[in-house]
């Protein structure tokens, strides 16, 4: 009885791979919406990426004489109020959200995520780590207790105006939501019997977060990762809308919204509204696309997807 | 000292949440092992048989008594005891918990020597000696751990632990979850493996038959406390303490037309560990309990060579099996079952008689 000749079914990787787009394009057709946010997410990068060579005018340049224009082919989402080309200033300000909303909740999952596998490990261990991990809770418990808005205008107000502030203060407000997320998924994985049996292997505590549980708490990670994005668009947005976020001159949804919103009255729609839909169409391409990695990591929602996946094949023939 | 491992009177109990009371999982337990030997250690649910296997390797630290293995001290998780556990593994009852669903399996065999040895060709080398001892192919070793069969996960969960070459394994129920054949294999494998590399077994199970077959010797626990301990041909044939015959009583036997010889049967459920009896543990379920019985705690006695028990009436239930009639049946019943799980593996089947 020396080998029992049990084998595995080998998959074929080349086929896998060629594999991938057909099954991409199933998903697309049972769920349209992620295919949809997919697409929004795309060019809104893109968009970002090209800006200097798409843009018909500088983003920055004013022009007195052209205050306020309406739509024409000229300037296709017409001019604000001293003059700036709003179509130009739209293809810009995507920058500078996605990329601040991406720097702080990028900067906040790390730490956040981290510090929760910390926390969670050593929890309930009667150690020293366990009871600086309460402290670490209740501070976190404290930064959520405030509204996220007040305390996120408090933070940019108190490190000053500008990009990398605005960037600090959503890192910090969106923290204690990883920090909770990863502590709760660790203290679980913490008692299965891999992580007891590496205990027992005699790897070291940090080895033992890094190899066993973080990769197993990695999927609400991701998936609270992707809407969070989304929502971090928005929270820029909001701060420069009210003035503590980016300064003016630089291209920003936000700000151009409330540059133009008091020409509404006068029946100058375009400055405030142009920006305001563009806003939307992004935060929601980016919640399409994080409500899809949420299906990826979540089993029964997998379930469901490759269950529709196939009565739509079924459905063809 | 010629003993592997050295168990003496260790305690464990828990905090209940929300209240001042403790459960008592692990009473006062001793016991020893030799190089090379098995010792089953079988109970019900809740008998504490599993906290005894966790505090042997440090996963569980001890409130009392003291555990040495190969003459190292085993303490808590942290400094001294590191030594002590190197000597000894653990395989755990599901083998796909037991491994991490994101390594490979060749990574999962490799652990354990992390901590041991730097050299990455070393390791390499001796996890493919031990997956081929254990009958895993090059294959396999690639897949990772939800592409394979409990059985196989639990091969790959004992060449995980034999990969250190350890003295000492510690086996928490590594047969109840799979199926007769399966089962089968891995009992086997287990025995060669310990006739090859003189590792020491403390199997711990519920599964009479199985523990029946692969041990050297057998302690049996009840509530914490080990109730009767002695060889295993002795134990089962005939058992001094009325829980162990109350246990054997509850075995199915492989053959419908024996008539269970039931000398005790017991009744009703194992008590709360949180508020012991004051006298034997097992007084509210047993027919022979008397006013002795539950006045004061029992004593381990030691009524002949090798087995002790704690029960004041050990004769009375050594007499039961001592007529004639009745170890008939369980001579026939260890014969057919030593038949039905050796099913494919003779060469154990010989070893038992010569010993």
């Amino acid at each position: 009885m020396k080998n029992t000749g049990v084998s595995i079914p080998t998959v074929n990787r080349r086929a896998a791979a060629t594999g991938f787009l057909e099954t991409l394009f199933d998903v697309f057709r049972v769920r349209p919406s992620f295919a949809v946010g997919y697409a929004i997410v795309f060019l809104s990068i893109a968009v970002a990426i090209l800006a200097p060579w798409l843009a018909p005018y500088d983003p920055i340049q004013t022009n007195g004489s052209m205050a306020l224009r309406p739509p024409s082919a000229e300037h296709w989402f017409g001019t604000d109020a001293v003059g700036m080309d709003i179509f130009s200033r739209t293809l810009y300000a995507p920058r500078v959200d996605i990329t601040i909303a991406l720097f702080g909740t990028t900067i906040s999952a790390l730490i956040g995520s981290l510090l929760g596998a910390w926390v969670g490990y050593f929890s309930n261990t009667r150690s020293l780590n366990s009871k600086i991990g309460f402290v670490v809770m209740r501070i976190a418990d404290v930064m959520q207790s405030f509204p996220v808005f007040v305390f996120a205008i408090a933070l940019v107000a108190s490190l000053g105006q500008s990009m990398s502030s605005v960037v600090a203060a959503i890192a910090f407000v969106n923290t204690p939501i990883y920090l909770r997320l990863m502590r709760s998924q660790v203290v679980v994985i913490r008692e299965r019997l891999f992580v007891q049996a590496a205990i027992v292997a005699g790897i070291s505590e940090l080895k033992i977060i890094i190899r066993h549980i973080l990769p197993n708490a990695m999927g609400p990670i991701m998936a609270q990762f992707s809407v969070n994005i989304a929502w971090s668009i928005l929270l820029t947005a909001g701060l420069s809308f009210i003035g503590a976020g980016v300064r003016p001159p630089t291209p920003e949804l936000g700000s151009m919204i409330a540059g133009g919103f008091q020409n509404i009255v006068t029946g100058q729609w375009w400055p405030s509204v142009i920006p305001g839909s563009v806003l939307a169409v992004i935060v929601s391409g980016f919640t399409l696309v994080g409500a899809s990695i949420e299906t990826l990591t979540n089993k029964d929602k997998m379930k469901k997807l490759s269950l529709d996946i196939a009565m739509h094949k079924r459905g063809e023939r | 000292m010629t003993e592997l491992l050295s168990v003496a009177n260790i305690k464990k109990s828990f905090a209940v949440a929300g209240t001042r009371k403790r459960v008592r999982a692990v009473n006062d337990v001793s016991f020893t092992i030799a190089p090379g030997e098995t010792l089953g250690l079988v109970g019900e649910s809740g008998s504490g048989k599993s906290t005894v296997g966790r505090c042997i390797m440090g996963l569980t630290e001890i409130d009392e008594g003291q555990i040495v293995i190969d003459g190292d001290l085993s303490t808590g998780r942290k400094d001294g005891g590191r030594q002590a556990r190197a000597k000894s593994q653990i395989v755990f009852q599901e083998p796909g918990e037991s491994l991490n669903p994101r390594l490979s399996i060749f990574r999962c065999i490799e652990e354990p020597l992390l901590p041991v040895n730097r050299d990455r060709q070393l390791r390499a080398a001796r996890v493919r000696a031990i997956a081929e001892e254990v009958g895993l192919s090059d294959e396999l070793l690639r897949a990772s751990p939800g592409d394979l069969s409990a059985g196989l996960l639990q091969r790959v969960a004992i060449a995980r632990a034999m990969v250190t070459n350890p003295k000492l394994l510690v086996l928490d129920e590594p047969t109840s979850a799979l199926d007769p054949s399966a089962r089968a294999e891995i009992i086997s494998l287990l025995n060669r493996l310990q006739a090859e590399h003189k590792t020491a077994y403390l199997f711990i199970s519920h599964d009479l038959n199985t523990i029946r077959f692969i041990s050297d010797r057998v302690a049996v626990m009840y509530l914490g406390q080990i109730v009767e301990q002695g060889d295993a041909a002795n134990l089962f044939s005939t058992p001094r303490h009325p829980y162990t015959s109350g246990l054997l009583s509850a075995v199915l036997l492989p053959n419908p037309q024996f008539v269970q010889p039931a000398p005790i049967r017991l009744e009703g459920e194992i008590p709360s560990p949180i508020d012991l009896p004051q006298g034997c543990f097992l007084a509210s379920r047993c027919p022979l309990a008397d006013d002795g019985c539950r006045q004061k705690p029992v004593a381990m006695e030691m009524p002949e060579r090798r087995h002790e028990v704690r029960c004041i009436h050990h004769q009375k239930v050594a007499d039961m099996y001592l007529n004639e009639a009745n170890s008939d049946v369980y001579a026939e019943f260890q014969n057919v079952s030593e038949q039905i799980l050796s099913v494919g593996l003779p060469e154990r089947a010989s070893a038992r008689q010569t010993v």
